[in-house]
């Protein structure tokens, strides 16, 4: 497994998403839908050495990457696929129909850009089977990212959660076939379930990178905080924590202490703001250098 | 746990809730998702292979005759709630209906009149009262931590799409959760008098109410699912009391006390959803879903009464009834006429 690095920055707050309030979300929504907001919060990380982004395909996002000097530099954690998105259109046009809107609505630059093969392949969907349309969805994806150097790539928490449920680990065994051999990059999945997920994974001797929520109110540590943590201190999987301030709840001073006797590998921070960039990362370079 | 201990479970129309719900029930100890029912071919053949152990069927008589079934979530749009119910009673099936309960009060009515001699359990998908910050609400209110409750404001504002491409059903959905949370926090209403400047589920719209509880509480209610600047539904009650007044969010609780009661100290009191702790054990999608299933299901493997039943449906469909009806005669409605 590639090295990852130990501070990844995040995304979610760029895509509009926001765990502190409604009204965080409606200004993350609208303060990050121009670029001019996200290239500076990817200038200062970039300033403190933060040389991973954790991101999807999200259009203002990559954006922001095409204008950002430095984006080649980057490592790119994709994240496919972008949920969020699709959870938003699929509440008025239905989980297929939010799919073919995605792909009606890309711009012929982009079109461009990405190849017609993969414009193709999500057109092509709906007469398929979800397995299919995952890895088509998954190239679709994947296409936004290819002029990145994209060392990793994140399977979405509510994707995994859904597969998790379903108890079908052809999914896992697909999921990172295709991402490690059509895109040589390491597979990586995401969740809120940690404590249902690793012992599944363990039964089914898949091994990967995880992304969990880890932080000291037990914010979304499902099934309990108490399990999580039992599961963490004894396992040699490779653990990204997430919301390690609980959603915003905590300041980074109150929340890296708690991870610093943790078998945690790497963090992901979200940062809304600049002024909270060079704080909150600057913490976390302290505590990580500590530790 | 033996095999015939789990509550075997069908899905009946497979969009975004009936998956969810059948993911929740594959995490349950308790229940075994056994079948799947769904009209839309493509959308089945589509999810097959996610789910390579689920029967999946276009014709529900098939999938009844085929499966041996004692429970079902019926996740199709609300016309067609009372035909799938009318056939399920026959078969003596546990049922869970998303919300809202149908599509009419009348139909509303033959469902829970379908019901009313029967032992099966009857549950409905309200998630509100399953969220912690609520419930923590609800529990403060129950014990009269404001001492006499006088009366409240309540708002629930969104931005859907333009109403040609909204369909009515996410606005009847949202209006009747939201009128949900309203009954259950404050008990039944007694009189309402509505203005809009147009139908209730039309998706440039606004309502604005007053609402008399049985109770003697008094409500104002401002309803819009077409103000900009609110991506997500957004929910804010204020409800004053003579000890104080509590303001619910679906981020925070904020209650002032005049003096010191029940724990808490006079003034002003921040509870942050983060402060509390949701006891579900799975997390898809959004808190209070997994509970509700969950709690749907212990109902059924215990026999006992759902937290929420078809009769709190019915009363919320007298609700949106008696607005509509107070909307187009500009008058008060007792909820009795709408009975």
């Amino acid at each position: 497994m590639e090295k990852i690095d130990k501070i990844i920055l995040g995304s979610n707050s760029f895509e509009g998403v926001g765990y502190l309030s409604r009204a965080q979300t409606r200004h993350y929504i609208e303060f990050f839908s121009k670029k001019e907001n996200i290239i500076p919060i990817l200038e200062a990380s970039f300033n403190l050495g933060i040389r991973s982004f954790m991101c999807s395909n999200n259009s203002n996002i990559l954006s922001s990457l095409e204008d950002f000097k430095n984006s080649s530099d980057l490592s790119i954690l994709a994240v496919i696929p972008n949920a969020y998105e699709y959870a938003r259109e699929s509440t008025e046009k239905g989980v297929l129909g939010a799919i073919l809107s995605k792909a009606k609505k890309i711009d012929l630059y982009r079109k461009v850009r990405m190849g017609l093969q993969a414009i193709r392949k999500i057109q092509g969907i709906i007469t398929k089977d979800l397995l299919t349309i995952l890895t088509n969805l998954m190239d679709f994806e994947m296409a936004s990212f290819h002029s990145y150097n994209v060392p990793g790539v994140i399977l979405h928490g509510q994707v995994t959660d859904l597969a998790l449920s379903s108890h079908n680990r052809e999914i896992f065994d697909v999921y990172q076939e295709i991402i490690r051999e059509r895109y040589k990059a390491q597979p990586i999945l995401a969740t809120h379930n940690f404590g249902i997920l690793l012992p599944k994974l363990m039964e089914w001797n898949i091994k990967l990178p995880i992304v969990a929520s880890f932080n000291k109110k037990g914010f979304i540590m499902k099934p309990t905080q108490e399990e999580c943590e039992r599961l963490l201190e004894k396992t040699d999987y490779y653990i990204i924590a997430k919301k390690v301030m609980a959603g915003g709840r905590l300041s980074p001073e109150e929340a890296f202490p708690y991870l610093s006797d943790k078998n945690i590998g790497s963090v992901v921070l979200g940062i809304g703001s600049l002024s909270e960039a060079y704080h909150t990362l600057s913490v976390a370079k302290s505590a990580f250098q500590n530790s | 746990m033996l095999p015939q201990d789990k509550r075997m479970v069908g899905i009946i129309g497979f969009g975004k809730r009936g998956i969810l719900h059948a993911s929740m029930v594959n995490i349950n100890p308790d229940a075994e998702w056994r079948a799947v029912c769904d009209t839309n071919a493509q959308l089945l053949t589509c999810m097959q292979n996610f789910y390579p152990n689920i029967p999946f069927f276009s014709d529900l008589d098939e999938m009844l005759e085929q499966i041996i079934l004692d429970t079902i979530f019926i996740c199709t749009p609300e016309d067609t709630h009372l035909s799938l119910v009318k056939k399920l009673i026959q078969k003596n099936m546990n049922i869970f209906v998303e919300t809202p309960l149908a599509d009419s009060l009348a139909s509303s009515e033959k469902m829970v009149n379908l019901i009313s001699d029967k032992d099966n359990v009857y549950s409905l998908g309200y998630y509100f009262p399953f969220k912690a910050l609520f419930q923590k609400a609800k529990d403060l209110l129950d014990f009269g931590i404001l001492d006499s409750v006088k009366r409240f404001r309540a708002s629930l504002y969104c931005t859907l799409a333009q109403s040609s491409l909204c369909p009515k059903r996410i606005i009847a959905n949202r209006i009747s959760s939201f009128f949900h949370l309203i009954y259950w926090l404050f008990g039944p209403v007694k009189s309402l008098y509505g203005r809009a400047s147009h139908k209730l589920t039309e998706g440039r719209s606004g309502v604005t109410l007053i609402m008399d509880h049985s109770s003697g509480l008094m409500g104002l209610l401002e309803l819009s699912w077409s103000r900009p600047g609110y991506p997500l539904p957004t929910v804010k009650i204020s409800v004053e009391g003579t000890g104080g007044t509590l303001e619910i969010s679906d981020d925070d609780l904020k209650l002032y006390l005049y003096k010191k009661r029940g724990g808490f100290e006079r003034g002003w009191t921040t509870i942050n959803i983060s402060d509390l702790s949701s006891p579900s054990r799975f997390f898809l999608s959004e808190e209070g879903y997994y509970e509700g299933n969950s709690s749907f299901i212990e109902s059924c493997s215990e026999k006992k009464k759902s937290a929420i039943g078809w009769e709190d449906g019915l009363e919320i469909m007298r609700m949106i009834e008696a607005v509509q009806f107070s909307i187009d005669s500009n008058r008060i409605i007792f909820l009795n006429e709408a009975k």
